[in-house]
């Protein structure tokens, strides 16, 4: 994780921007933005969005703290990081207003990650917002999907300066950004496709409209809301770009509030009612479908609650965790549990059982093991990979080594050095060739996996970790073990952490 | 509520299909300046919407046959929705969102 000095993440803002310092993340106002931020203050909208838990709470350093980061910063800077001026010369010169210490993100999720209803919820708190804020004659400036982070299990606005005062007249800044990065996927998820989310991994300036209403079929034209916002939207900004006269004269009528409420409103609407397909995935059912006998799987929930108590983690990796069952185990004992898995439907159930349940721990997460989300954006600096994001305290992954060695071919060796990168421990279970779900693995293909076998498997995780237990679980031909991260680890390729 | 799907998808597709037929642009050309004027046409469109399921709200009520009792006990059950009061709040919202 980049540290001391301006995050990538955010230099688009000139109104300020992130930095990092040993670990703990703070906001540097710039003197451009001072009416806005103490409007904010001062005009009871920042009291109120954070009494709701809609925006991030944060506190303003004193002029000794503020000396004694600067002071640090100076200290730590290397030559390169003098190259990235923001930092120097906002935080010594003319241009810092102040610096805020906002509330702490323990783990930062990106909305290619999200469900259906963990992004829906972060467009319903975004427009939710933009609504309150107007009720105290300011406006969202943006409305990134990026600015909104998963706080103890609900979505909350982590971007303090995102905030700009209302000017009677002009149309929503955000109103495009808002459209891109919410209702383009939300709408593709839910009429096509689930699986569309992923077009903001590649587009982080969110779905281009254009894009969106080609894809979806032609009965969205019947839907309000995504006629006016998506289809006519699209069509209106490929006509006003090509012509520019025209767009000067019209671009002087004005917007009136209610006119922007209309807009707003409507906006939240049809959010509002954008629903999932109602269809069930083969691993959603997972665990009613297959293998188990109750017994196996108390016994397994009993070696992995044991397990866990052994090595006591702050922050668990779910890695495979369907709809999060024994990510429940670790977040029970009071682990930050990242529950990661590569089925849309079961990352759903998942989040929406953690939010009825009112889980603070479980934070379910879109990811495909097998290509994890990578560093995107400008230089590869904007958004952190998977790996960027750890180390975790311990990976949990059971019935996944199969998948990983048989079901994509990556040999054992790899799966045990690239989990010596993401965690100090790893709970992992061995599921042996006669297991019933190996065999269907190799029930139509030919058996080129010689090397999969449990002896193989300790040699392989032996390279990167320490032996610290294991137990065969009852009534299963499983055996589950906790490995260590050993001191002397040498990994074979270089390694990002 | 039949009459006012008709008139509502016919409203609809009138407004539409100016924009649907516009021909395709240059896509390296800024699409923010669009976004910015479809929003006050936007406005006018769906603040027009808004006075009509306010004023559809107020004829199904004068029709609606209740016992007297219910609209003597309750006599606020049948306004418009809160969303719909809010917008109804703000007189510009009918067609006149365009200043």
């Amino acid at each position: 994780m980049p540290d001391n000095r301006a995050r990538a993440s955010s230099f688009r803002d000139p109104s300020g921007f992130v930095f990092a310092l040993d670990g703990v993340v703070f906001r540097q106002v710039n003197e451009s933005f001072k009416p806005h931020l103490d409007l904010l203050m001062e005009s009871g909208l920042y009291r109120n969005l954070t009494e709701s838990k809609l925006l991030v709470s944060h506190e303003e350093l004193s002029g000794a703290e503020l000396e004694s980061v600067r002071t640090n910063l100076a200290e730590k800077k290397s030559a390169k990081e003098r190259r990235d001026l923001s930092v120097e010369t906002s935080t010594n010169g003319s241009s810092c207003y102040k610096v805020l210490k906002p509330r702490q993100i323990p783990f930062i999720s990106y909305p290619y990650e999200w469900s259906f209803s963990q992004l829906k919820d972060a467009a319903l708190l975004t427009i939710g917002i933009q609504k309150i804020a107007m009720e105290h004659a300011m406006v969202l400036k943006d409305a990134s999907a990026y600015n909104v982070q998963f706080l103890e299990g609900t979505p909350v606005l982590i971007d303090t300066l995102s905030f700009e005062r209302y000017i009677e007249g002009q149309p929503w800044v955000a109103y495009r950004q808002f459209c891109q990065h919410f209702l383009a996927p939300l709408a593709l998820m839910s009429v096509v496709d689930m699986r569309l989310s992923q077009l903001s991994l590649v587009n982080i300036d969110g779905i281009p409209l254009d894009l969106a209403a080609t894809l979806l079929p032609k009965s969205t034209l019947l839907n309000v809301g995504l006629l006016t916002h998506l289809h006519m939207h699209s069509k209106a900004q490929q006509k006003y770009s090509k012509n520019a006269v025209q767009a000067e004269s019209q671009g002087k009528q004005q917007l009136s509030k209610s006119g922007l409420f209309a807009i707003v409103d409507n906006l939240e609407s049809c959010i509002k009612g954008l629903k999932t397909k109602e269809h069930d995935t083969f691993w959603k059912n997972y665990y009613d479908e297959h293998n188990y006998s109750n017994e196996a799987f108390d016994n397994k929930k009993k070696a992995v609650s044991d397990f866990l108590d052994e090595c006591a983690p702050s922050v668990v990796w779910d890695l495979g965790a369907n709809t999060g069952v024994f990510s429940r185990i670790a977040a029970a004992k009071g682990a930050l549990t990242i529950s990661a898995d590569l089925d849309h439907m079961a990352v759903e159930a998942n989040y929406l059982k953690a939010k009825s349940d009112g889980d603070k721990n479980v934070h379910p997460l879109l990811v495909n093991l097998t290509a994890p989300p990578p560093a995107i954006g400008w230089a590869n600096e904007e958004r952190m990979s998977l790996a960027d994001r750890g180390p975790a305290d311990t990976i949990l992954a059971l019935a996944l080594v199969h998948h990983l060695a048989i079901g994509n071919n990556v040999p054992l060796t790899q799966i045990a050095e690239y989990f010596s990168t993401l965690a100090r421990h790893v709970i992992i279970e061995f599921v042996p060739k006669s297991d019933s779900q190996v065999r269907e693995l190799l029930a139509n293909r030919e058996d080129i996996f010689a090397g999969y076998n449990q002896k193989d498997f300790e040699k392989a995780f032996e390279r990167f970790f320490e032996p610290i237990n294991k137990r065969l679980i009852e009534g299963s031909e499983r055996t589950l073990y906790l490995f260590g991260k050993s001191i002397s680890t040498r990994p074979i390729i270089t390694s990002r952490l | 509520m039949r009459v006012l799907e008709i008139a509502r998808l016919t409203a609809m597709v009138a407004v539409a299909w100016a924009f649907l037929c516009a021909p395709p642009a240059h896509a390296y050309l800024d699409p923010g300046t669009g976004s910015f004027i479809f929003q006050i046409l936007a406005a006018s469109f769906l603040g027009a919407m808004a006075t009509i399921k306010i004023w559809w709200s107020k004829v199904a009520i004068m029709f609606k046959s209740k016992p007297k009792e219910q609209i003597r006990q309750q006599p606020e059950a049948e306004s418009p929705t809160v969303e719909a009061a809010q917008v109804e709040s703000v007189p510009e919202a009918t067609g006149g969102s365009v200043n």
